[in-house]
């Protein structure tokens, strides 16, 4: 390793602008260690001290700015002292790389080749911007929610009649090309294509795939009202046939909330007609219908997804097992933390980040135990009366509009999560916390570390007054996701939670935990 | 350079210190440094005022314009070096004051409610904090930090106050930014101090010792951050923290460590960290004797 330098006498940067450098240059493979910073005698102690100070650099004074580099080739330094002196002379005015343009038309004509618009604008100009996308010939992906149903029908419409994508409103998955949009996960590529009208459904799918050994084509998402009679499922159509068109998709997906019956007709009457293998997975929709077409119904996100990766690989689509780990061991966890209870504690307390996690927790738990209390129920007489205060068995979608006020979405920050774990454990009827962590583009950095402190104090609360807390908790990412999967489970593990492989498999093990008490 | 005496600059807010400036230099000013958001000007005793648009943190030594009137005085300044006659650019006659928080025990929480604070202040910190300056374990700067904290801490618990401040001084210039991150730590160690009451046998020497001190051992810009923090000045967001942790609820220390973040890249976050260490080591040492 060689060292190289570069001072900048009398020299005031920003620190953005250092930390940006810093950055820059470690992220380079031929970069072992870089410093930047001023050069005030504790600097250079610190230079010192990892081998990088100098007679020259040991002259500097605080008001000088040192970038120090050990590195492997040292003719490369050039390139990284262009790069420096590129980002400290950086102006935004200059039209550069770092040219933000302020509208869409502007963006347009700066990248004219560009073909797809990403849009998160407030509802009321939403709706606006996509239509010009459209009419730009552009596809577009419209994170934003509050647009109207009509203005939507609107939108679809416009861009099936020009052959467009229109996902959206309030889609907030896809992968384009494997290029990941808003919050999605890195998964391996492969020939499975997905159209899903549910985000954290879709991402449940997709992660699940990845572990199943398969890999995907496309991932085109449509926005949550995509199914309905107003809509029609015009995207999920559209989708359809792109998906029949893509070479690179052998096996599609569909993925959805139930839609009605005319409307599932017609999904299904555009699969039938582009003669690929299809899995259907409306969540706890009618199995019967999907079969008649000659498809595969799903039993949950997870068996979606093991039925796909059977039928790509040339495979009979077998039903997915219930859980990973034997029958047998897991009714000898569920026992062992049953032990562990004192009498009055009975309930479980689902806290989700993912609205579709949430609802396949409600229909898998309903389906044994006749009912459960939401914020997104299931039945109006589960409805909660008060969305802050759990009741016998409840599962909270913690990203629905009330939590989500003035808030980032729980995806992204933890706080409403934490708040709510620390409220459970107060509650001394509590037997069971359960919980997704999502990762991928656009979600938390580390969302296992956000929530690991307060898991811990929460089971400490249990345990101080003589009662044991069990946190089941899913991971719904893969190994290539940005936030160290392994990390992420070993954080929670750490905490003291339960892991479980899917979500259908920790919901099951928290009902097998509460079931009896 | 070009003066502007008829359309002068909107100031929305001037530091208190801002004003005593002027007085000494006759408002003739150097340009020391230009950056996106900031502007510098110092005077011949090296007191500096910082120029910033609006939206960003009040401090005594700041003056806080409107957007349209920071990017026309910047419009207006050539390039550093440059003599800036501020009361011909900058109209102040209608800016408010900006005056610091005080403070007294009849303001002070009980002391669960701020020991639940400090942990509930420790938990968003840890979260959301940078990690590139003190507060990350794994940074080179917290590295060489840690056995100067620890020995810190060691000194106060033991009640040797002196040494403690002479090991606070080891940090100035330690780290990463334009202001380093062990000015950034000493800062809110400070505001702590400041913000807990600290008497005069914690704070010994200390603050006299950084404005003797710290002169040769930083960076101008970070030396009159330092030496306004030894004399009880702090930025406003800085001031919003400790206040939100010493007199709030867990929303308002939300609402001020979102503020607070959005000093420089990391400074927030460090001042933040030593906030944090400031708060620990007095905290029980003083609210024993309430």
């Amino acid at each position: 390793m060689i060292s190289k330098w570069l001072i900048k006498e009398n020299s005031y940067y920003d620190s953005v602008t250092l930390m940006i450098i810093t950055k820059e240059i470690e992220a380079r493979d031929d970069v072992e260690n870089a410093v930047v910073v001023m050069g005030t005698d504790l600097n250079k102690d610190l230079l010192r001290n990892v081998g990088l100070l100098n007679d020259e650099l040991n002259k500097t004074t605080a008001n000088d700015l040192i970038i120090a580099v050990k590195m492997k080739d040292e003719s490369k330094f050039e390139e990284i002292v262009a790069k420096v002196e590129e980002l400290l002379n950086k102006k935004k005015s200059d039209g550069g790389e770092d040219y933000n343009p302020p509208t869409l038309d502007s963006a347009i004509k700066y990248m004219p080749d560009s073909n797809m618009v990403v849009i998160s604008l407030p509802g009321a100009y939403a709706a606006a911007e996509a239509k010009k996308a459209l009419e730009n010939d552009k596809h577009v992906m419209l994170f934003s929610d509050n647009v109207t149903i009509e203005q939507e029908r609107e939108l679809k419409e416009l861009a099936v009649s020009k052959g467009l994508l229109m996902m959206g409103p309030d889609c907030g998955t896809a992968m384009i090309n494997q290029v990941p949009l808003c919050f999605c996960n890195k998964v391996e590529k492969g020939n499975i294509g997905i159209v899903g009208a549910s985000g954290t459904g879709t991402q449940e799918i997709m992660v699940q795939i990845d572990r199943f050994g398969g890999g995907c084509s496309q991932v085109i998402g449509t926005g949550g009202r995509d199914l309905k009679k107003e809509i029609g499922g015009l995207m999920m159509t559209l989708g359809i046939q792109a998906l029949a068109e893509d070479d690179n998709t052998d096996v599609i997906v569909l993925v959805s909330k139930p839609p009605a019956l005319e409307i599932a007709e017609k999904v299904l009457q555009t699969l039938k007609k582009c003669g690929k293998k299809a899995v259907v997975d409306f969540i706890g929709g009618d199995d019967e219908l999907v079969t008649k077409y000659g498809f595969i119904p799903a039993k949950s996100l997870e068996d979606a997804a093991y039925k796909a990766v059977a039928l790509a690989k040339g495979q009979q689509a077998e039903e997915a097992p219930l859980f990973t780990e034997s029958e047998e061991e897991i009714d000898k966890m569920a026992e062992e933390e049953r032990k562990k209870f004192s009498p009055d504690q009975k309930y479980l307390r689902g806290l989700f980040s993912g609205g579709t996690l949430c609802d396949e927790a409600l229909k898998l738990f309903t389906k044994e135990f006749g009912g459960i209390y939401s914020n997104i129920p299931l039945t109006p007489e589960y409805r909660l009366q008060d969305n802050k205060k759990s009741y016998k068995h409840t599962a909270l979608d913690l990203g629905d509009d009330e939590f989500t006020v003035g808030r980032p979405h729980p995806m992204i920050d933890s706080y409403m999560r934490q708040q709510m774990i620390m409220k459970e454990a107060e509650d001394r009827e509590v037997a069971v916390l359960l919980m997704d962590v999502v990762l991928g583009y656009g979600s938390n950095e580390d969302p296992a570390g956000s929530l690991a402190d307060h898991i811990k104090l929460a089971k400490k609360n249990f345990a101080d007054r003589g009662q044991h807390l069990c946190v089941v908790a899913y991971v719904c990412g893969t190994k290539k996701d940005p936030q160290n999967y392994e990390q992420q489970i070993n954080k929670l593990k750490d905490a003291g939670a339960i892991l479980m492989p899917s979500n259908a498999q920790a919901v099951r093990f928290a009902m097998k935990v509460v079931r009896g008490l | 350079m070009e003066t502007n005496p008829y359309n002068k600059v909107e100031a929305l807010k001037i530091g208190y210190k801002v004003k005593d400036i002027l007085n000494d230099t006759d408002s003739k000013l150097k340009i020391h440094s230009i950056f996106e958001h900031a502007i510098n000007l110092i005077d011949h005793s090296d007191w500096i005022i910082t120029l910033l648009p609006e939206n960003y943190s009040a401090g005594p030594q700041t003056v806080i314009l409107t957007q349209e009137g920071f990017a026309e005085f910047k419009s207006l300044v050539f390039k550093v070096m440059d003599i800036c006659d501020f009361r011909n650019l900058i109209n102040t006659e209608n800016a408010i004051t900006f005056t610091g928080r005080t403070i007294d025990e009849s303001t002070l929480k009980g002391i669960t409610r701020i020991h639940r604070n400090i942990e509930y202040f420790e938990s968003i910190l840890f979260q959301r904090g940078n990690k590139g300056g003190l507060l990350g374990e794994s940074s080179i700067y917290s590295k060489y930090a840690a056995p100067i904290i620890a020995e810190i801490k060691d000194f106060f618990v033991q009640g040797k106050y002196e040494q403690a401040a002479d090991n606070i001084l080891e940090l100035i210039g330690l780290g990463p930014g334009l202001t380093p991150s062990g000015d950034d730590f000493i800062l809110g160690i400070l505001t702590a101090f400041k913000f807990c009451l600290a008497t005069q046998d914690i704070v010994c020497d200390l603050t006299k010792k950084i404005i003797n001190e710290a002169r040769t051992r930083t960076n101008i810009i970070s030396y009159n951050m330092l030496r306004q923090g030894a004399m009880g000045g702090f930025p406003e967001w800085v001031e919003d923290m400790a206040f939100s942790i010493i007199c709030g609820n867990s929303e308002d220390i939300d609402m001020a460590f979102s503020k607070i973040l959005r000093i420089g890249s990391s400074s927030g976050s460090d001042i933040s960290a030593g906030m944090l260490f400031g708060l620990k080591l007095i905290a029980r040492r003083l609210w024993d004797d309430f």
